[in-house]
């Protein structure tokens, strides 16, 4: 199996009372565990406060766990020394839900998409250059683009750059954190296309979060469902809506607004 | 349309103060019918929001407008600010998107609300109190919440709140400005379901502003479906959903993901919308 997560849990302590000497436990995360293969995108879908940006964070290691593994490959995530935490950083890489807050605003196009191919030192100027105007083309912008800076962009757009961004050091994984709920329906189509494509092209693994099943059925293989921090569902997004195993995952299918 | 209409808005232009020729609402007419729901849906910056918002003249002083707004045979474009004030908030109440804003984070939800009270009824405080307190139960939200402060409470039960603040004095119209955008699937259809029958139980009329479809089908009678600053197709909601005719609703029904087929998702394309346009 390409990627396997297994018996992976988080609690965050949450202080409170006088002078903070109360401390609750919040479950973050309890015993979660799933595989995905190569090629796939995985939904992972539940409610604000499901745990499902905590598991992404994880994965991403801008956050540990109190237990639990995970493998890419032969890989063991968890334990990779600080030497070597540079050369994940290059495999895995995140597109984030508000276009308008993660594009640095002082920094043109040219900037951020050269930032991170400067910090992994993959190549000359020139190279980076050429590599820089392949990735904006690819997402569908121009290199007339480069020279502006993100406030002149819409936020369909700036989700585009933030995707060749996320692209431009080819990882194999992309963690998207609701990367289309901040959009209008008719852009959020087009930024869904624009992923399925990438990811056909250059054979990607999604960790797809989001919230909106529609979403889901459009674009992921298989999909988990998380309720407060505990996995409740697991498997291939036909089954699953065909026949959900638990009254939650029902009850989220059943809120969809309207029949189209 | 038979049934009577309680707002009727004539030849709505919006435009920034200055710039006549850049109009952001061009020439818009509608009606609303008393007692239905009606929905405005289109894409950010169609002017679906500063059509609703210049209803009851909130639009900021930079745009200025023109046109007639007629609510129940008041001329509200004549009103001067303090007649409007009146109406705002016990005739015409509104709801917005982010109730994570809307609440003052300094001052406790229930003193909020009873502000509402407190604003078109001579009331005690003791009895305003009451007041708030059976709106809350009439949103689902327990009495014992009156003395929270908007941190404490979830992003739905805000919207909760919003509403109570809204339905507070028996509105007998309510604008709901993207009421449900911020909020989680399960909670959208909490929130939607409370509006849908508050509004049966009040007739009210009711002015849903909204980019989803899935919304529309849920609850609206009537359908409005802006396009850069112009109505495009108006009419039974069931019946535009079924049987789209101007190429804007199509392209627009097309682009949302469906959950009983894997059709392939077709993005506008605007080019081909404007040439398809300027045929009719």
């Amino acid at each position: 199996m390409y990627l396997s997560v297994k018996n992976l849990s988080k609690t965050y302590l949450k202080r409170s009372g006088f002078l903070n000497t109360k401390t609750s436990a919040i479950h973050a995360l309890q015993d979660v565990s799933f595989e995905l293969e190569k090629g796939k995108c995985l939904a992972i879908v539940g409610e604000s406060g499901s745990g499902k940006s905590t598991l992404a964070k994880i994965i991403m290691k801008l956050l540990e766990p109190d237990s639990g593994s995970i493998h890419i490959l032969k890989q063991d995530v968890l334990n990779i020394s600080k030497q070597k935490i540079k050369a994940y950083r290059k495999k895995i890489q995140m597109i984030f839900q508000d276009p308008f807050s993660s594009l640095n605003p002082k920094f043109t196009i040219t900037q951020i998409l050269a930032e991170p191919l400067e910090i992994h030192k993959t190549g000359t100027p020139n190279q980076i250059k050429a590599k820089v105007s392949k990735f904006i083309k690819l997402v569908g912008l121009s290199d007339e683009d480069l020279k502006r800076y993100p406030h002149q962009f819409s936020g369909g757009q700036r989700q585009r750059i933030c995707i060749a961004r996320a692209l431009i050091i080819e990882p194999d994984i992309i963690v998207c954190d609701e990367p289309v709920s901040a959009l209008d329906v008719s852009i959020q189509a087009q930024i869904l296309e624009l992923l399925k494509e990438l990811q056909k092209k250059l054979n990607l693994t999604y960790l797809f979060i989001t919230h909106d099943l529609r979403v889901v059925k459009y674009i992921a293989d298989e999909m988990i469902v998380l309720q407060n921090g505990n996995l409740v569902e697991l498997g291939a997004v036909n089954q699953v809506f065909k026949n959900p195993k638990t009254k939650y995952t029902q009850t989220l299918i059943n809120s969809i607004p309207g029949s189209i | 349309m038979p049934t009577e209409s309680i707002l009727k808005v004539n030849h709505l232009t919006i435009n920034p103060i200055k710039q006549v020729e850049n109009k952001l609402v061009n020439d818009v007419s509608f009606h609303l019918p008393k007692a239905k729901i009606t929905c405005i849906v289109g894409e950010s910056g169609s002017g679906k929001s500063l059509t609703a918002l210049s209803i009851v003249k909130l639009l900021s002083s930079q745009l200025e407008s023109s046109g007639e707004i007629i609510f129940n045979q008041k001329k509200l474009h004549e009103l001067n600010d303090k007649q409007l004030r009146s109406i705002r908030g016990s005739e015409i109440a509104m709801i917005f998107q982010d109730p994570m804003t809307s609440l003052n984070p300094v001052f406790t939800v229930g003193y909020q609300v009873s502000e509402a009270v407190l604003a078109h009824h001579k009331l005690t405080k003791n009895e305003a109190r009451k007041v708030t307190e059976k709106a809350f139960t009439d949103v689902g939200i327990p009495a014992d919440r009156y003395d929270n402060y908007p941190d404490e409470l979830s992003g739905g039960q805000r919207q909760r709140v919003m509403i109570a603040m809204a339905m507070i004095n028996k509105p007998k119209l309510l604008i709901a400005d993207e009421p449900t955008t911020a909020l989680d699937v399960t909670v959208q259809k909490q929130v939607l379901d409370l509006i849908n029958n508050l509004q049966k139980k009040h007739q009210m009329t009711v002015l849903f502003i909204t980019h989803d479809f899935g919304v529309v089908e849920d609850i609206a009678d009537q359908v409005l479906v802006m396009y850069r600053g112009k109505i495009v197709e108006q009419g039974v909601a069931k019946s535009i959903i079924k049987n789209p005719k101007h190429p804007y609703t199509k392209a627009l029904l097309k682009c949302i993901p469906s959950i009983h087929s894997k059709k392939t998702l077709q993005p506008i394309d605007y080019l081909k919308l404007e040439r398809e346009m300027a045929k009719l």
